[in-house]
């Protein structure tokens, strides 16, 4: 007997035949002729600068390939008049890198996983963000357990029972004042402010 | 460095007073600029967006207002020895209020991190003077990003010497930290120098080097660190789309990292395939704000390699296949703790173009991460519908879901898993070529339900 999960493999991959074959038989959007465009202005004349049309490489997931190419390319790569800098500016690359996040980049990146990637990949972290961005949110806001009780709950938190390593988590934020093990056996049924304040 | 409430007040009046400089001065609202204009061109753009998020817990509902705006200047003179001057700010401003930095706003975002509510950033402003000088071919003044290889900003000076064969790069200035707690304006420098040859066509040689101070004020030590980065890059081309390129640097005077990478691209067939290997020697601990793999937040980066490979193939002419696959992996696997580990990450697309009818594109998207125990999974659908180009914009409409499942070990017992299902909406419309406006609405379902609605305006000088 058929699985459903191999069923439904099956009609997956027929679904993905048709609509395959239904793409190779269409129109492309873009298959009529492009209009060829002028120079906007003397300047952009001048510079050979066009904005359009962009390359066949510019397609689908460019957005993956194009740290590649500009690695290749070397430092020619922002001077005006050599490959990418043929229709960009320097000034592109800023505007993307500053002020446009990737598609990853949800709320729910932003409250949970974001540090799940930086523990396994800096560098991509670096192709935009510096240390200075980390610290000034880590430093300045509050993570989702340190609601109103937090100072008479962090006790247990950290030291019984959470799975919390506090050499390791409370640091990200927490620069001093930092003590990473308690000095007497703790449990969950303590009332640690009776003595610590 | 930030800038202050005040300067980005000052952001969003030039902006305003842009626009209206530029619609009043065009002869029709959305005409581009005439051909002729002898004496200089001036581009730009503004953009403004707002966005309007909700975020709904247990028993809980919370919301907040944002606005963003961006506003880029680009002035050049036609004359081959000419000036060009270009600017780059961006600005955000909380219009209701609602910035929480006592307790747990799941809103809260690296703009409410400050004690007000507005914030400027000033990416770009200088003044370029091109071949001023025999053998000069640049100089540039003021507010600026690095053109080398590595990411820096300085107010300072650089200047560009040499000719086709043999270009030498030298700056420096005031380093700039835009995020950093409690900086002062002047306390950090940066000076480097970057020397390109060219002995054949197929070859390129790159050397850098780069000095940064940064004094450090958020730690209660105060103390300034200095480092000193050495690079040395060759480039070997054959054909027109094969290159491999290897690069060595030193952090220091000790060895800091090895990387290569080749990629060929077949343009009959339409596709390209990219590989790369990097190489950390030694363990990175506490550096500069432009060094830090950081540190400060997430603790050392002990020595690892790294390899990934990435092949895209048109495998029908409508018909685009993308997939990669990057492993990253410590040398010593006694290094790893919780924010280090061994990480892998897959991803594969399919993108159909013209599926269905023409200007319909659909991709089916797959990934995974993996680091340590914890895992991500996700997969996805788009589906895009373009109906209209002008000038450079297409006017199109966006909508897609997709599913993500984490398992991981924080917060609050190992083996967690959360389950994401994202749905989104984008449009975009080019009203005439020089205005544009986009939309676009985002639900993600899980843990909490987050609602995000964007609405923005693009005007291009």
């Amino acid at each position: 007997m058929i699985s459903k999960a191999l069923c439904a493999k099956h009609v997956l991959a027929v679904l993905l035949f048709v609509v395959c074959a239904a793409a190779s038989a269409s129109p492309l959007y873009g298959d009529t002729p492009v209009p060829e465009l002028q120079p906007r202005n003397a300047a952009q004349a001048s510079s050979g600068k066009v904005p359009f049309p962009r390359p066949g490489s510019h397609k689908g997931k460019w957005i993956e390939y194009h740290g590649s190419q500009v690695l290749a390319e070397g430092n020619s790569t922002v001077k005006t008049g050599k490959t990418c800098g043929i229709c960009h500016d320097k000034i592109d690359c800023i505007t993307c890198h500053e002020t446009r996040m990737p598609r990853d980049h949800t709320n729910y990146w932003r409250t949970r996983s974001h540090g799940f990637m930086a523990e396994g990949n800096r560098q991509r972290c670096m192709t935009c963000h510096r240390q200075d961005f980390c610290i000034r949110c880590h430093m300045e806001t509050a993570p989702r357990t340190h609601t109103a009780t937090w100072t008479t709950r962090h006790c247990t938190w950290c030291h019984y029972g959470s799975g919390f390593a506090p050499e390791s988590n409370c640091v990200v934020c927490h620069k001093t004042a930092l003590h990473t093990s308690a000095p007497h056996t703790v449990n969950g049924s303590m009332n640690c402010s009776l003595c610590h304040h | 460095m930030k800038i202050h409430a005040k300067a980005g007040r000052c952001i969003f009046l030039a902006a305003v007073a842009a626009v209206g400089v530029g619609t009043i001065g065009s002869p029709v609202f959305g005409e581009s600029q005439p051909l002729t204009d002898p004496a200089y061109s001036f581009r730009g753009s503004l953009t403004a967006k707002y966005i309007y998020r909700t975020a709904e817990l247990p028993g809980q509902r919370f919301s907040d207002q944002d606005i963003y705006s961006t506003l880029r200047l680009d002035l050049t003179t036609t004359k081959e020895k000419g000036y060009e001057f270009h600017f780059l700010g961006w600005g955000r401003a909380d219009i209701d209020g609602h910035q929480n930095q006592t307790g747990f706003y799941p809103l809260e975002d690296v703009g409410n991190a400050y004690s007000k509510p507005v914030q400027g950033y000033l990416f770009e402003a200088h003044l370029d003077m091109n071949k001023p000088l025999p053998l000069v071919t640049q100089i540039r003044i003021g507010r600026q990003s690095g053109t080398r290889d590595e990411p820096v900003f300085f107010d300072g000076l650089a200047v560009d010497l040499g000719n086709d064969k043999l270009t030498l790069s030298l700056y420096g200035g005031a380093a700039i930290h835009f995020y950093e707690i409690d900086s002062t304006w002047g306390r950090d420098s940066l000076q480097g120098a970057g020397l390109d040859l060219t002995p054949f066509s197929f070859s390129t040689i790159n050397l850098d080097y780069l000095e940064v101070k940064d004094k450090r004020e958020f730690t209660d030590q105060q103390d300034t660190l200095t480092n000193r980065l050495a690079a040395a890059k060759v480039t070997l081309r054959a054909l027109a789309a094969t290159y491999i390129t290897g690069k060595y640097r030193t952090l220091n005077d000790d060895p800091r990292d090895f990387s290569v990478r080749a990629a060929t691209a077949w343009t009959e067939g339409g596709g390209n395939v990219s590989l790369g290997y990097f190489r950390q020697f030694r363990t990175q601990n506490e550096l500069t704000n432009e060094f830090s793999l950081f540190f400060d937040v997430i603790g050392k980066s002990s020595p690892y390699q790294s390899y990934d490979i990435k092949l895209r193939q048109f495998i029908a002419e409508r018909v685009a296949f993308d997939a990669g696959y990057f492993d990253r992996k410590l040398l010593d696997e006694g290094d790893q703790n919780s924010f280090d580990r061994n990480f892998s990450r897959a991803f594969v697309d399919i993108e159909l173009s013209g599926c269905l009818f023409a200007g319909l594109a659909c991709t089916l998207t797959g990934e995974q991460w993996k680091t340590g125990s914890n895992k991500y999974q996700s997969a996805g659908f788009d589906a895009t519908y373009a109906w209209r180009r002008l000038n450079a914009k297409e006017a199109k409409i966006s909508a897609g879901t997709y599913y993500s499942l984490f398992k991981y070990d924080y917060y609050v017992m190992p083996g967690v898993r959360d389950k994401v299902r994202t749905y989104y909406v984008n449009m975009q419309h080019p009203f005439t070529k020089n205005f544009s406006m986009t939309a676009a609405y985002e639900y993600e379902h899980g843990i909490e339900n987050y609602n995000t609605v964007k609405i923005g305006m693009r005007y291009d000088f």
